[in-house]
């Protein structure tokens, strides 16, 4: 039992390792950060919901460039693995091919978790810096944070730095210790925030950030999970370069499910497929925060029991396909 | 006692995307390798070598046949825990560090964390890497990432140890290192099953050889009793001229009334090389039991081809 525990958090770690150190992973974080919190700015028409299409549109690119990550991610821990012979080094110890897709796949999910941080501390951000439009007599002007943008910006680039400055000094790995230092300092930067007002005055502590959207940003990170999972699976047969697109057709299918699935029979085709591939729309609850909604806490948690088990049913898939499949 | 290793009627033919057969790698493979000795697996490249290997780790599924692995069936969790296993090419991640390296392989051992740092310290120190042990593995040469390979190999102290071209690309000094390490494993009693495409490095290390050739063993046996040759019988001599010898070898021939062949063994390169690094390290010659020159006299039922192969070590 101990063994199995070992080496599971051993192939973690070294593919979590493998996947933050990848020039690739650190690219697509940093335009996911980015984008989101530059979207603000380019607001060019008030429509009075600057916040809702900042946050928004974050989550739209956790979704989409987590998607990006996920998948080429998953690709290359399993299948570059398996055709570099890293994968048959490490199953010619007493590891269980299993387990070793298990915890590939839990590598990913866990270089996830750390992008959901980013992206997440970066849309409250957005949403907090967007422009707060007020009516003064019969125009409408728009009041910008403007030390929150700054410091939104300057986030990502002082993360940046200080993974310089380690790989200087300490000779941390570039891209590993920015990997870890973004979502931290966007983090320390949200929670920092709280310190002025919008107006720009400094103040006592008060929170302004919209925490509801921990609500809804959490169902993204669990279809990124199961996302992850499907990539591990699928590339097992398919090529590492083919693994984005199948993740791309699976989100597109996973999106529009109840669409092409409604009225479906539960024992015809479209029904078994209805059944068996995830129907994202369940984690996309962008729209309930609408106005000051709340996503409740229960579906937030049956949404990744559904998760977890649609993880279970994609590494049950490629388990089955590992199992036949010859390495070295 | 239970062969370390027994395959009967092992084959594997690989398929394509599409599952139709491509080549057979493998056929009808009868194998036993004994516990505690030093086995060499030999052949030409594509002769079915490290796929016999891969049968063995459980990597390759055989298309028929049996295996047993430490009286195991191959990819059984608990075999593998006693093998040490080193890849044909040195498959090692990148960026990991050769210390990071073994306490990763450590870790798939399950090994507790003691053990496994007091291990790898052990490990970097036997394979001089230990200055090294901290610089990423992508910036290494070949033949200091198969050091790290070979570590890891030894990384569980294995009861048998598979090792596929263990000596590709290292320099000589560390081909007589690794060849001495088998064969001091071997003195310990661990099996070791190798692969080489230098046939010499076979000759020095191993008990017993199987020649493959198209999946198949063409031929297996002791080394000593394949090299044998029986019908030639050949004197060595030292401290004497040619001058010397000449009368000798006419009256040898005269009385037996076969031909007689004489000459000077030649220094094996490897030893040659390893003496000048030695002198060059201030440290004392490697080669005085060579000197003075010995004179070789070979006598054979049938005329001799020449005498460029002559192992001085084994004549005596």
């Amino acid at each position: 039992m101990f063994h199995s525990v070992r080496s599971f958090t051993a192939i973690v770690r070294t593919t979590f390792v493998e996947t933050i150190q990848e020039p690739a992973a650190l690219l697509v974080l940093l335009a996911a950060v980015f984008v989101t919190v530059l979207a603000p700015l380019f607001h060019f028409h008030a429509f009075g919901e600057e916040g809702r299409l900042a946050r928004d549109g974050g989550l739209a690119c956790l979704l989409v460039f987590g998607l990006v990550l996920c998948c080429a991610a998953a690709g290359a821990a399993v299948r570059r693995e398996c055709d570099s012979g890293t994968a048959a080094a490490a199953l010619a110890k007493p590891v269980g091919r299993g387990l070793f897709l298990a915890a590939k796949a839990a590598g990913v999910v866990a270089v996830s978790g750390l992008f959901w941080i980013a992206v997440t501390a970066a849309t409250l951000l957005a949403e907090a810096a967007a422009d707060h439009t007020i009516a003064v007599g019969e125009t409408w002007n728009r009041l910008p944070d403007v030390r929150l943008r700054q410091w939104s910006l300057l986030a990502p680039l002082a993360a940046l730095a200080g993974a310089a400055a380690l790989h200087n000094r300490r000779r941390a790995r570039f891209g590993v210790a920015a990997f870890w230092l973004v979502p931290a300092v966007l983090a320390a930067a949200a929670a920092a925030s709280g310190f002025w007002n919008h107006a720009g005055d400094w103040g006592p502590y008060a929170l302004r950030l919209n925490v509801r959207l921990f609500s809804a940003a959490l169902p993204l990170f669990f279809a990124l999970a199961l996302l992850a999972c499907w990539s591990a699976a699928l590339a097992i047969r398919l090529p590492a370069g083919a693994v984005l697109p199948a993740g791309t057709a699976l989100l597109g299918l996973g999106l529009s499910a109840d669409a092409w699935s409604a009225g479906a029979p539960a024992g015809s085709c479209r029904g078994v497929l209805a059944g068996l591939l995830p129907n994202l729309q369940h984690y996309w609850l962008a729209d309930a925060l609408a106005h000051g909604g709340a996503v409740p806490w229960t579906y937030v948690l049956h949404a990744g029991a559904h998760a977890a088990l649609g993880c279970a049913l994609a590494l049950a898939a490629g388990f089955a396909l590992l199992r036949r499949r010859d390495l070295g | 006692m239970t062969p370390a290793i027994e395959t009967t009627g092992l084959r594997k033919v690989f398929r394509d995307f599409w599952r139709r057969p491509t080549v057979c790698a493998v056929d009808s493979l009868h194998l036993a390798v004994r516990t505690g000795e030093v086995f060499g697996l030999l052949g030409p490249n594509g002769s079915g070598k490290s796929t016999t290997i891969k049968m063995l780790l459980g990597l390759l599924r055989p298309t028929a046949g049996s295996i047993s692995v430490l009286g195991r069936p191959a990819a059984d969790i608990r075999a593998k825990a006693r093998i040490g296993y080193l890849p044909e090419n040195t498959h090692l991640h990148r960026f990991l560090t050769p210390r990071e390296t073994l306490l990763y392989y450590g870790s798939l051992f399950g090994l507790d964390r003691r053990t496994r740092r007091a291990r790898t310290d052990e490990l970097l120190e036997m394979v001089d890497l230990a200055g090294d042990a901290e610089r990423p593995i992508g910036g290494f040469s070949k033949g200091m990432a198969r050091r790290v390979g070979i570590a890891q190999a030894l990384v569980n102290a294995p009861d048998l140890l598979i090792l596929d071209e263990p000596t590709s690309g290292l320099d000589p000094v560390a081909c007589r290192e690794v060849k001495d390490l088998i064969r001091a494993l071997a003195a310990g009693g661990v099996t070791v099953l190798m692969t080489s495409h230098l046939l010499a490095d076979v000759e020095h290390v191993c008990d017993r050889i199987a020649i493959m050739h198209r999946g198949m063993v063409q031929a297996e046996g002791a080394v000593g009793d394949l090299l044998l040759r029986s019908d030639t019988i050949r004197f060595l001599v030292t401290g004497l001229s040619d001058a010397e010898a000449a009368p000798l070898r006419d009256e040898l021939a005269a009385r037996l009334g076969r031909k007689v062949v004489t000459d000077h063994p030649a220094v094996p390169l490897e030893a040659f090389f390893l003496d000048v690094l030695a002198r060059a390290a201030g440290k004392p010659t490697v080669l005085t039991h060579f000197q003075p020159a010995p004179f070789l006299v070979r006598a054979a039922h049938r005329p001799s081809a020449g005498a460029s192969s002559v192992n001085p070590g084994s004549a005596a």
